[in-house]
């Protein structure tokens, strides 16, 4: 049997190309796991090193590529790693995940992560070969979308296995919600971690590993592995996902009145029952992620008419922002805009949720065709969402303002414009329109990055009455504050062992699995101690970078605004329930009454050593 | 008695790896795909993949090329492969018609696929059919 697991971290600084490895020991390795959890660990710990707090386009902020003990094992959904840095979007904490390969190829080199800090003079990309740290000039690559990237750096180092996150050209040009496109058609989307790289000259990472991944106990883990693909075929969601992908069900939410439509004024979107049609055109085949039964990426090609386009996608949440909060039906214009963000790499969500804010303050006539350069920028104008979108990614005309995030272009507008930017922190809303969805408002507000539906994922099963009648807002608000907080911590241990959330299997056969592979006798409730743990971490160094309970809210839309169509007619939130929801998870969290976390739950959580620069 | 027959279908491959996975576990004991005996031609930007899978010929012409016995058609019709035996010539790259054979660059020598016994576990644990097995 081989040793028993410990994180190794491979720490590059660009500044000087010196590279070096620290490995954590097993106590601290099992406190944190790996993913969210490790890099929010090696965040907080190196930019506490400062004494105060630094611009997220510092050289010294970092990159960090962070996998799990899960991630590159044979295992359903152990695609998955985390990016983690400090968001120019929001100024937050920022973790944001993808599957695909290039995780795993990070464990096959011998590493669980690797932070990035520094800057590199010119353009620049990383080749990670095993021990093996190389820093190419990227100068040919300047400008290039992130599938001409990607193919250029296989040529180059001449084996198509080698793994690669790039940016394009919005990453370059600083814009904030830049995302890292992974092995072609993956994306750590949120909150701006591609800004980052280009502020970093860092067009790139590749990554080859032939070092393996050590199994613990192989008789074990063959066992459990076994029954986790079993387990995942056998699910009640296996063959949606083996199908449509996350698409399934767009139908369902607009007649539930939670399709977030033109700018998030209404949950119900008249084009639905079109989108819902159209995803199921244009498919020619499935990809998997690494080591996954569960093939939810859905590879389409429009090769004829008006917009032609190929490539994984769009998801749910692309088709909810690029089209229904746009006023856009058609899934080819939506396909176009998906592979355009892709190639250009910008966050999906973000760019749909600006480009529809711009569209509301057009139709308020704030702007004009003056500001658009002649588009006509109203919703359900396909061909403008696509134009503004070259826009952004260029930083040209307007797209400069666009390309600042929806907080940052409202506040350029004035304060006429505040209510109806739909940001938590500067991180747009995603696709569910919470306003008949209050847990997830909850989650939206009080989430570590900014809103996020993947923080705490309540929608599905919010819509299906599992806490109580949503449409009953006398009663609905009470309890929330533990369903968020316990669904925060699932997603935190989740994020941080790395294990996709599309994939069924049951906290006890996670830590089975987890077990085998590393030796511990690891236990359940030491897995959503984790997560817990990890969530506490998070918010505190949202605390030291200066954020409180004032920004734990949501966008006034969704206080003033009743819902003005759908079944929850004339819902809103209500200020006074929203605050009792909002005490009542700070006390379940064990927070002050200004979400600070308290003294002895840092303690309980083992984390008051750490944490010596807090408060 | 009836001979197995190998098919791929690669329409049917996702690109997930299970197969080189589980081969790298049983031969290697660790994750480590590169060093799989099932190899995968994979164009990620099209999504487009291919197993190659040894297929044990009858007439072996990886076998019928090694100039050392180092390869040879077993009992059970599956190749086996001495790895004391092997002088690393490389002859058999080139003889296999399924261009599966690779060479294991910490050794120099091919990576051979022995079908476990005739378990193949690499086609008993691929999610949709893209590598099955007929006796």
């Amino acid at each position: 049997m081989a040793n028993r697991y410990k994180s190794r971290i491979l720490h590059i600084n660009l500044n000087s190309g010196e590279a070096n490895t620290e490995v954590i020991d097993e106590s601290t390795t099992r406190m944190f796991l790996g993913g969210k959890g490790l890099g929010s660990f090696i965040l907080y710990r190196e930019l506490g090193k400062y004494g105060k707090s630094i611009d997220p386009f510092n050289p010294d902020n970092l990159i960090i590529i962070s996998a799990g003990p899960l991630t590159g094992n044979w295992l359903p959904g152990s695609a998955k790693y985390a990016i983690v840095t400090k968001s120019p979007l929001t100024g937050t904490f920022l973790d944001t995940l993808a599957g695909g390969f290039f995780g795993a190829e990070v464990r096959l080199a011998g590493y669980d992560a690797i932070a990035i800090k520094g800057r590199t003079d010119r353009l620049s990309y990383l080749f990670i070969d095993d021990h093996r740290v190389e820093l190419r000039n990227a100068s040919s690559l300047k400008g290039m979308f992130c599938n001409e990237t990607q193919d250029a750096i296989i040529d180059e180092i001449g084996d198509p296995d080698v793994r690669i996150a790039s940016i394009g050209p919005a990453g370059e040009n600083l814009v904030k919600f830049a995302c890292i496109t992974i092995d072609y058609n993956r994306h750590t989307g949120r909150g701006g971690a591609g800004a980052v790289m280009g502020s970093k000259n860092l067009k790139a990472i590749a990554v080859r590993g032939s070092c393996g991944i050590k199994i613990y106990d192989i008789a074990a883990y063959k066992k459990v592995a076994m029954e986790a693909y079993a387990a995942v075929r056998s699910s009640p969601g296996y063959e949606a996902l083996c199908t449509t992908g996350t698409t399934t069900g767009i139908g369902t939410y607009s007649e539930v009145g939670t399709f977030p439509t033109r700018n998030h004024y209404t949950g119900v979107f008249e084009g639905s029952q079109k989108i819902n049609e159209g995803v199921l055109k244009y498919i020619k085949t499935h990809q998997s992620c690494y080591a996954c039964n569960e093939r939810c990426g859905i590879y389409r090609v429009i090769d004829e008419g008006r917009y032609i386009s190929q490539g994984i996608g769009p998801e749910y949440e692309t088709i909810a922002l690029l089209g229904s909060n746009c006023g856009i039906d058609s899934i080819e214009a939506i396909s176009k805009a998906n592979a355009l963000t892709s190639e250009y790499g910008i966050d999906t969500i973000s760019t749909g949720s600006v480009v529809a804010f711009a569209m509301e303050c057009f139709e308020r006539g704030i702007i004009g065709t003056k500001e658009t350069g002649g588009i006509d920028l109203r919703f359900g104008n396909a061909d403008a969402l696509i134009d503004i979108i070259h826009l952004i990614a260029q930083r040209k005309g307007i797209g400069q303002l666009l390309a600042e995030g929806t907080k940052r272009f409202s506040e350029h507008l004035g304060p006429e414009t505040e209510p109806f930017a739909m940001h938590v922190k500067g991180l747009d809303l995603p696709g569910y329109e919470v306003r008949s969805l209050w847990a997830l408002a909850l989650g939206y507000a009080t989430s570590d990055r900014g809103a996020c539906h993947m923080r705490a994922s309540t929608a599905d099963d919010e819509i299906a009455g599992k806490w109580g009648d949503r449409l009953s807002p006398e009663t609905y608000a009470d309890g929330k504050g533990l369903v968020i907080k316990q669904r925060q911590d699932e997603m935190a241990w989740k994020n941080s062992i790395c294990i996709c959330k599309f994939i069924a299997l049951t906290s006890q056969h996670i830590v089975n699995v987890l077990s085998a592979l590393t030796g511990w006798d690891f236990t359940v409730e030491e897995l959503e101690m984790v997560g817990e743990r990890v969530y506490n971490l998070t918010r505190c160094f949202n605390v030291r970078e200066g954020f409180t309970r004032r920004d734990d809210t949501l966008p006034a839309r969704c206080f003033n605004e009743p819902l003005p169509d759908g079944p929850p007619k004339g819902l809103k939130l209500e200020h006074q329930q929203f605050e009792k929801m909002l005490d009542g998870y700070y006390d379940v969290r064990g927070w002050d009454r200004n979400g600070v976390p308290k003294k002895n739950t840092l303690e309980r959580l083992s984390l008051k050593n750490l944490l010596i620069n807090f408060r | 008695m009836n001979r197995m027959t190998i098919t791929v279908n690669k329409e049917k491959c996702t690109g997930c790896r299970i197969c080189q996975i589980v081969c790298s576990i049983e031969k290697e004991k660790r994750i480590i795909p590169k060093l799989a005996r099932i190899s995968l031609i994979s164009l990620l930007r099209e999504a487009r993949h291919e197993p190659r899978i040894c297929r044990h010929c009858p007439d072996a012409p990886c076998a019928a090329v090694c100039p050392s016995e180092a390869l040879q058609l077993g009992e059970k019709d599956l190749l086996s492969f001495d790895q004391d035996k092997c002088t690393q010539c490389e002859l058999c790259i080139d003889a296999c018609r399924y261009g599966v054979l690779r060479i294991d660059n910490n050794n120099g020598s091919p990576l051979v696929c022995d079908g476990c016994e005739g378990s193949f576990p690499c086609i008993e644990n691929c999610p949709t059919g893209a590598i099955v097995i007929e006796n």
